[in-house]
């Protein structure tokens, strides 16, 4: 546990008694804390509960009643930028988002912000005898004064515990968002401007839409959760102003949850930096729904249809739109890259047009699974040079094609000897 | 598999002579999923391989309980052979080995496995993932990746500065000349 919150903590209730005419000994109360909220002991308690139990402790040795009550902070008020994790902290800003979550422990979720930086604020439910907390309302301003900044999934977050005041601030304009750039964003709320680059076939029935956006800085993975009860889909290809998303690392992956039904289109392009990279490897792999597959047609969806064409999100169609590309594994020894090839590049891979390939597939007793075959059979095992975009991991392929003894050869600067003699001599 | 995050082992290279000297394997998580490592005499640690050579005999036969199919099968790089297997486990692995006639030039990745015998004596063999046709140019693309491979693992155990080499050397004590000669050998094509 951080020391600087036990000293600031410690220096408050140290005021507190002051008030009472009562003078305590900063240390023990330290050591008390410590011993309370410190991982190396068992209790490690909540710092709030560790300072009701020690002002609890010394009230009752001094037999007088104190109510653990806010406004005993430095109550300076910081950007919400630069809050540090396990400080106390006062923060004034607009709430622009308002949540109430099924749990009863919680009273109101918000987020606020104040033109440096967004923040989630999470208001615990008090009891009644407890002072009341002041409900806030979406575009108005407030005060948050002693909140403890937490961190919960990585993202952080202030917490209104029982000692935290939130007062209303009246005649603040509303505020015009500060837009982040992607290759800036850390785990919080963010707001992006950005461009829908890739959807990618939702794997999980919980995920509305999955896929990558982009702007001039970067890229980053997007997830849309059902839960959210989203109207609209996003499109490819199309520029979004995404306010207050929450990004979070998962896997050590950064990832935005977007709200789609708060995203405003605009009627602007963005050039999406992207790496372009050339990797010589092995394909040491063809996945599964590799070949040719069937499309959802419904606007927007173009989901893979399984073999009764149904549709995760759509049920069964009758329609469909083929399509044939290639999910692999480029190897280089060092590294396994995912790739996934698109339906140009495929057909000039293999060496068949999807209509071609859809032909052949009909005279053959295994249908799709023969093309599937076919094309595990003629790449698998083989060197390629690939060159495509990373995006997380993946490369989305814009070139593929064979590589040659004189690539490799460049590659390696290695070349085979004629002479049966070697000055090395023999291994065996 | 988008939401694929997990990351896949590389397929490593290694020529034959070195690998069927192989004595040591190696877990490093506790996971029951987790994959098994084996350690090569020049450092590389590997769960999965990637070898291109002739398929020079292959034989359908049956486990020691009788109970499943089993193909087993000699792959040769050049510097020595490579004993894979594929059993009813690997079913496309199976099927893709049972059309194919010996001899062969093939593509396998596979995954290293390492047996102790009896008397003691260790035996290494690969069980197939994936196996292919392939030419004489992949044949001859994969043995210069082996031997760049191979001579940056002797270089990086040659300077001694990483703990992991200085523990896979001090176990096998490692001649490194040995496998230079080996790396030269499968460079040397006889005339």
């Amino acid at each position: 546990m951080d020391e600087k919150l036990i000293n600031e903590s410690a220096d408050k209730i140290v005021k507190l008694f002051k008030e009472k005419e009562i003078d305590l000994s900063k240390k023990s109360i330290v050591d008390d804390l410590t011993k309370l909220v410190d991982e190396k002991f068992d209790f490690a308690l909540p710092m709030n509960d560790a300072i009701r139990a020690v002002v609890g402790k010394y009230s009752r040795q001094h037999n007088v009643k104190i109510m653990i009550s806010g406004g005993s902070g430095s109550g300076d008020t910081q950007p919400i930028k630069d809050l540090v994790a396990n400080t106390w902290v006062t923060v004034e800003g607009e709430v622009v988002e308002i949540n109430k979550p099924d749990s009863k422990k919680i009273h109101q979720t918000a987020i606020i912000t104040d033109g440096s930086g967004s923040i989630r604020v999470t208001v615990w439910n008090r009891n009644p005898d407890e002072p009341h907390v002041t409900d806030m309302v979406v575009g108005k301003w407030y005060k948050i004064s002693n909140g403890i900044v937490n961190i919960y999934n990585n993202i952080p977050a202030i917490g209104v515990q029982k000692t935290s005041i939130i007062t209303k601030i009246d005649g603040k304009a509303k505020l015009t968002p500060t837009v982040t750039k992607i290759i800036d964003i850390k785990p919080g709320i963010v707001n992006l401007q950005a461009k829908v680059v890739k959807l990618f076939e939702p794997k999980s029935d919980k995920v509305a839409q999955a896929g990558i956006i982009g702007d001039n800085t970067g890229t980053i993975r997007f997830v849309i959760w059902k839960s959210t009860k989203p109207k609209k889909q996003l499109k490819e290809g199309q520029v979004y102003d995404i306010p207050f998303a929450a990004c979070n690392l998962f896997n050590n992956t950064l990832s935005v949850n977007l709200i789609p039904d708060e995203t405003k289109d605009l009627k602007i392009d963005i050039d999406v930096k992207t790496t372009t990279l050339s990797t010589l490897g092995n394909l040491v792999n063809v996945q599964e729904g590799s070949g040719i597959v069937k499309r959802c047609v419904i606007e927007g969806c173009h989901r893979v249809l399984n073999r009764m064409n149904y549709c995760t999100i759509h049920e069964i169609q009758k329609d469909y739109k083929y399509d044939m590309r290639i999910k692999g594994v480029i190897d280089t020894g060092y590294d396994a890259k995912f790739i996934h090839i698109p339906l140009k590049q495929t057909e000039e891979l293999i060496g068949m047009t999807l209509e071609q390939a859809i032909k052949k597939s009909e005279h053959d007793s295994l249908g799709v699974d023969a093309i599937y075959m076919e094309i595990k059979n003629k790449i698998v095992g083989k060197y390629f040079i690939v060159e495509g975009n990373e995006m997380n991991d993946r490369i989305l392929v814009s070139g593929i094609k064979p590589a040659t003894l004189e690539d490799m050869k460049k590659l390696t600067e290695l070349d085979f000897k004629n002479s049966p003699q070697s000055t090395l001599g023999d291994a065996s | 598999m988008e939401q694929q995050t997990f990351k896949r082992e590389p397929a490593k290279r290694i020529f034959a002579a070195e690998f069927r000297g192989i004595k040591f394997s190696e877990k490093f998580s506790t996971d029951d999923k987790a994959p098994t490592f084996v350690l090569s005499p020049t450092g590389e640690i590997a769960a999965r391989l990637l070898i291109v050579g002739v398929l020079t005999d292959k034989e359908r036969t049956t486990t020691k309980d009788k109970a499943n199919t089993i193909y087993k099968g000699r792959i040769n790089d050049g510097t020595g052979d490579f004993f894979v297997s594929a059993s009813s486990f690997q079913p496309e692995a199976m099927m893709q080995i049972a059309r194919i006639d010996t001899p062969a030039i093939v593509s396998i990745i596979g995954k290293p496995k390492l047996f102790t015998r009896e008397d003691g004596n260790h035996f290494v063999s690969v069980n197939i993932e994936s196996i292919t046709t392939a030419d004489r140019e992949t044949r001859d693309m994969w043995k210069l990746d082996t031997a760049f491979m191979t001579l940056s693992r002797i270089a990086t155990m040659e300077k001694g500065e990483i703990q992991a080499y200085k523990n896979i050397k001090e176990k096998y004590s490692t001649n490194l000349e040995t496998y230079k000669g080996m790396v030269n050998k499968a460079l040397t094509r006889s005339i």
